[in-house]
């Protein structure tokens, strides 16, 4: 009967009404768009368009591209040796790169990562990092860390919305039958024996820094096959698990495990080793401003040497000098760097685009990227759910993107009115190039509608919810190591120009902050090594 | 003919009100259900489905009315206003007593459904009986249906659900379909042979619905009474929680968020038990801090010491300390206390308030809401208390509510050990308030504890010094146990507490 189906149309439609009416209603909510900054200049690079003669000359000893947490990281260590005579050139406005972060009236929120895992004990250049900005508060009688409990993630850390209702942690567990759960135990339990195994040349097989890893051929075999062939290698079918395992590589490399290498999908379940006095080893450390804070530790010590907005065009060898042009991107003025040392702390595809062609012939290896959609949502107040509250990272099940995690998680009030989230979408399953391609033609709407889309499964109310939306696209996020990537890596084999020193967390494979770091602290060393 | 004319009109008009009804009532149980069983898309793809499976029923069963066509209609048409007028009313009332409230809640739509079903096909052959066309029929009868349920699935929500509520919203409609109903037995008295006995019927369904329609805002503060024992004299919703007082035969209870927090009864135990021993074992009293409690009783034992200079309370919701220095009856109870020129009350959130506190204070009572939720749990975490040791003068004491050493062992024990990491020293005690069952509470200190330095200020009716001996000691079934320091990054109080607790609902 036709009255039927225009009663459930009918029914339907104000069921629509309520839930979407309020993304189109623009009145109280409205949405900025923040595309990403280095975009632009970054395609002024690739294009060629940086011809302008230079109006002024400068000289350094040491001139470091980049003021992302490597670059910074270097900058930080020389600092701490005693050399001065270097200068940070930054393109963007805040230094940071992925560690950026954004305010508003309600919180400080991170523009990219989030939080550091409880470090392991084998770099002594991070411990005492994180002891002099106070996240590292002593020691006890065992010699065990005693962190700052204001930084470590607070409880309810995670939860995840399953079958129509929050459960508390990220590995699906409600509604789950027995053989999901058997699976589960034992992937976790395989995972438990790689952070035990060692390889015959007595290192870990899978350690942070990459670097400190095995060598041994047992463990770099692991880079021949794809994660996903490895799981199904290992009898792993169990579609909860394989949700969870693809999860987490979109979390940490922005690619799903059928391209990425086995060796970095183990890594990520089997390098953190981190112990504590007043924590356990899964525990994070995090702040509102995600790892906008460590930038921030790291900044204030090397902020005189720092110079925002100066886009370094293009780098040519002078004898043993290196000549850098720099574009004030504020004033457009063009300003000729020549350093006895150059550090080019961006990603590969970047310094590529710098290297003049006729000094510098060989090309640089690359890795594909994963590209992120980042948003940041101001709530009226804390949404709700059935099950397990609001925690710190919340993450749909099946849902395509990255949940999100609630920026004002560690104030310590006991109730708030408005809220910032942090929403993450890994941007796979198709081409990047051409994703990077549609993301140029960047359309607000369309994107608002993705975040609003998946949020709505979990919250139907989110609509009216949302008070404001920053949008941030990052192209090239972050590095997702194919097969036969970390072999490379591991071997030191980088192919890269002898002259000039190259010092990035994609020369780990890994954009993590311990990677960034040590990067950035190893080449310190270096140039300290040169100028004794 | 024009008699006829006039009918059918009449008979179009209630299919636009009959299908504007149905749909609503629709509307209200898929509403009702996601408001009180959540799961949105669940609650109404189920009902929704199910009344369309009911419309089935209903307009299956229309072929076995036979004769008295317009008489079976009135019939039906006020059946559904009853029904659907009382449904949310019945779902909102049984929902706090019944368990099995998706039963009822099914019931009633199949019910409603079916009744909306046997409509339809009723008024077709009515219609076909006056002799118009069945072309005509079909094309006016579903334009009229379709109009009224688009009106319906408009109104809801942009009107009705937001000026009503749900309550009288369903109610209102109710008024309509027997409207209806009396209606067609006013304009057309010989159509019907029963007449006089439909008219008091529909009468009385109308009234019924117009007496509950009025007093739709008093169901809805019953309905919210019923989860309390006793009658409901007060509630807000305040930014931060409800608050709700109760008044039995002889005693006034206090409940935010649903959980008691005094009765007037014996609250005096509770109050002299948590204010005097800390009072009585700091080094000085000139100025006192007290976290929570804007209730005002602590404050009551407090201004008992005349050397008590000054009392800064701070507690979260304004909404609570206007209450309590306004109303009458509580002013009386608190003994006007949250009046007195000595207290000086800051509403902000006591943890973000005591790390930027300048001022020191000589003795610190703590009454927080117990560990029930993750955000009232921060309020017992390690880090409180090491932020409590720069508002403590010298030789100041501090007691803090620990929630019941007997119920929730490791919850209280908990407590102690957190403040004892935090470099106290403690001293735990419990005592009996019937209202509560028995109840514990941590007393810290900087250095080392004394014995009570002065005399107990006159009109106490439950502590002394003597009992305060027996309350330290601890029997076997609530004696010390280790459970480790709760962190913010562990939050381990509140997962005792829910444990513990979740084993005595009553509470």
């Amino acid at each position: 009967m036709k009255r039927k189906e225009f009663l459930m149309l009918g029914t339907l439609g104000a069921l629509a009404a309520c839930g979407t009416g309020n993304i189109f209603r623009k009145g109280d909510t409205y949405t900025l768009i923040q595309e990403d900054p280095a975009k632009k200049f970054g395609h002024m690079l690739r294009d060629g368009l940086q011809k302008a003669t230079a109006v002024q000359k400068k000289e350094k000893r040491i001139l470091i591209i980049g003021a992302g947490i490597s670059g910074l990281s270097a900058a930080w260590m020389l600092k701490k040796q005693g050399i001065e005579d270097f200068v940070v050139l930054e393109l963007e406005k805040q230094p940071g790169g992925n560690s950026a972060y954004g305010k508003n009236d309600v919180s400080a929120y991170p523009l990219g990562a989030h939080y550091l895992p409880l470090p392991n004990r084998n770099y002594p250049e991070l411990t005492e990092f994180l002891e002099k900005s106070g996240i590292i508060s002593g020691y006890d009688p065992a010699g065990l860390p005693v962190y700052n409990e204001n930084y470590l993630c607070h409880e309810p850390e995670e939860r995840l919305f399953i079958r129509n209702q929050w459960q508390e942690g990220l590995v699906p567990d409600y509604g789950l039958n027995a053989e999901d759960r058997a699976e589960i135990k034992r992937f976790f339990a395989y995972m438990e024996r790689f952070k035990e195994a060692r390889g015959t040349d007595g290192k870990e097989a899978f350690a942070i820094p990459v670097e400190y890893s095995s060598r041994d051929e047992a463990w770099l075999a692991y880079d021949d096959i794809s994660f996903a062939g490895w799981l199904q290698r290992e009898n792993f079918r169990s579609p909860a698990l394989l949700w969870y395992a693809e999860y987490c590589m979109k979390d940490d490399y922005g690619t799903v495990p059928e391209k990425l290498s086995a060796w970095n999908g183990i890594h990520y379940f089997a390098c953190h080793k981190g112990k504590a006095a007043n924590a356990v080893s899964s525990d994070v450390l995090t702040w509102p401003e995600g790892n906008g804070f460590l930038m921030e530790k790291l900044r204030s010590e090397v902020q005189e040497h720092i110079l925002l907005k100066h886009m370094a065009c293009s780098v040519s060898l002078d004898g043993t000098k290196k000549t850098v042009n720099v574009l004030r991107t504020d004033t457009q003025q063009s300003i000729e760097y020549s350093c006895r040392e150059l550090v080019m702390a961006v990603p590969l595809f970047i310094a590529a685009r710098m290297l003049n062609k006729e000094d510098f012939p060989q090309v640089l290896p690359r890795m594909p990227y994963g590209s992120w959609l980042l948003a940041n949502l101001t709530l009226k107040r804390e949404p709700g759910g059935r099950g397990f509250p609001l925690s710190w990272d919340n993450v749909l099940y099946g849902s395509r993107g990255l949940g999100y995690v609630n920026a004002c998680h560690q104030n310590l009030q006991v109730v708030h009115d408005k809220i910032v989230i942090t929403y993450y979408h890994a941007l796979t399953g198709a081409d990047p190039a051409e994703l990077r391609k549609k993301a140029e033609h960047f359309d607000a709407a369309e994107w608002n509608r993705l975040v609003m889309d998946d949020l709505r499964t979990a919250h139907p109310d989110i609509g009216q919810l949302t008070e404001h939306m920053e949008l941030r696209l990052l192209g090239h996020a972050m590095p997702s190591p194919v097969p036969g990537t970390m072999r490379r890596v591991l071997a030191g084999k980088n192919e890269l120009p002898a002259d000039i020193h190259f010092c990035h967390s994609e020369l780990s494979g890994y954009s993590v902050f311990e990677e960034a770091f040590y990067q950035g602290c190893e080449c310190a060393r270096r140039l300290i090594k040169i100028s004794v | 003919m024009d008699k006829n004319r006039k009918l059918s009109l009449l008979l179009l008009i209630s299919v636009l009100v009959i299908a504007t009804c149905g749909l609503i009532y629709e509307l209200v149980a898929g509403t009702l259900a996601s408001y009180l069983l959540g799961d949105t898309i669940t609650q109404f793809s189920t009902i929704i489905g199910l009344y369309l499976f009911s419309m089935g029923i209903g307009s299956f069963l229309s072929k076995y009315v036979r004769g008295r066509l317009l008489e079976t209609f009135v019939r039906v048409e006020v059946w559904v206003g009853i029904i659907g007028g009382f449904s949310s009313t019945v779902l909102f009332l049984s929902f706090e007593l019944v368990h099995s409230f998706s039963f009822i809640l099914y019931f009633l739509i199949l019910l409603t459904g079916t009744l909306v079903g046997l409509e339809i096909p009723l008024l077709m052959r009515i219609l076909n009986e006056y002799r118009i066309g069945f072309k005509d029929i079909v094309s006016r009868v579903f334009t009229f249906d379709y109009v009224g349920a688009l009106a319906a699935s408009l109104i809801f929500p942009l009107f009705f659900v937001p000026k009503l509520g749900l309550i009288k919203t369903s109610l209102f409609f109710g008024i309509l379909n027997v409207s209806v109903a009396l209606l067609l037995l006013l304009r057309f008295p010989l159509e019907f042979k029963r007449r006089r006995g439909l008219l008091i019927f529909s009468f009385a369904a109308l009234t019924l619905l117009t007496i509950g329609f009025v007093m739709g805002d008093r169901i809805m503060r019953y309905a919210e009474s019923l989860s309390y024992p006793d009658k409901v004299i007060y509630s807000q919703s305040s930014s931060y929680q409800r608050i709700v007082l109760t008044r039995g035969h002889n005693e006034t209870r206090l409940f935010l968020n649903g959980n008691l927090q005094f009765s007037s009864l014996d609250e005096y135990r509770y109050h002299e038990a948590l204010v005097h021993p800390a009072m009585q074992r700091s080094r000085s009293r000139s100025s006192v801090l007290v976290m929570g409690g804007g209730d005002g009783l602590a404050l009551r034992e407090i201004l008992k010491y005349p050397d008590v200079q000054q009392v800064t309370l701070v507690d979260l919701d304004p909404a609570l300390t206007q209450l309590f220095s306004g109303n009458e009856y509580l002013t009386r109870l608190n003994e006007r206390s949250l009046l007195s020129p000595k207290v000086k009350v800051i509403n902000q959130d006591a943890f973000i308030w005591v790390r930027n506190a300048a001022e020191k204070y000589d003795c610190v009572i703590i009454d927080f809401p117990d560990p029930s939720s993750f955000a009232l749990g921060k309020l017992y975490s390690n880090i409180m208390y090491h932020s409590l040791h720069r508002v403590l003068s010298p030789g100041a004491a501090i007691v803090i509510q620990s929630t019941s050493p007997l119920f929730a062992p490791n919850s209280f024990w908990c407590i102690n050990e957190t403040v004892r990491s935090a470099g106290f020293r403690t001293l735990p005690y419990h005592c009996y308030v019937p209202s509560f069952g028995e109840w514990g509470f941590v007393m810290a200190t900087e250095g080392d504890f004394t014995q009570a330095r002065s005399a107990l200020p006159g009109g106490l009716r439950f502590f002394s010094n003597e009992a305060f001996a027996a309350m330290t000691h601890f029997p076997e079934d609530m004696k010390e146990r280790p459970t480790g320091v709760n962190r913010l990054n562990n939050q381990m109080l509140v997962h005792f507490f829910e444990k513990e607790w979740s084993s005595y609902s009553a509470h």
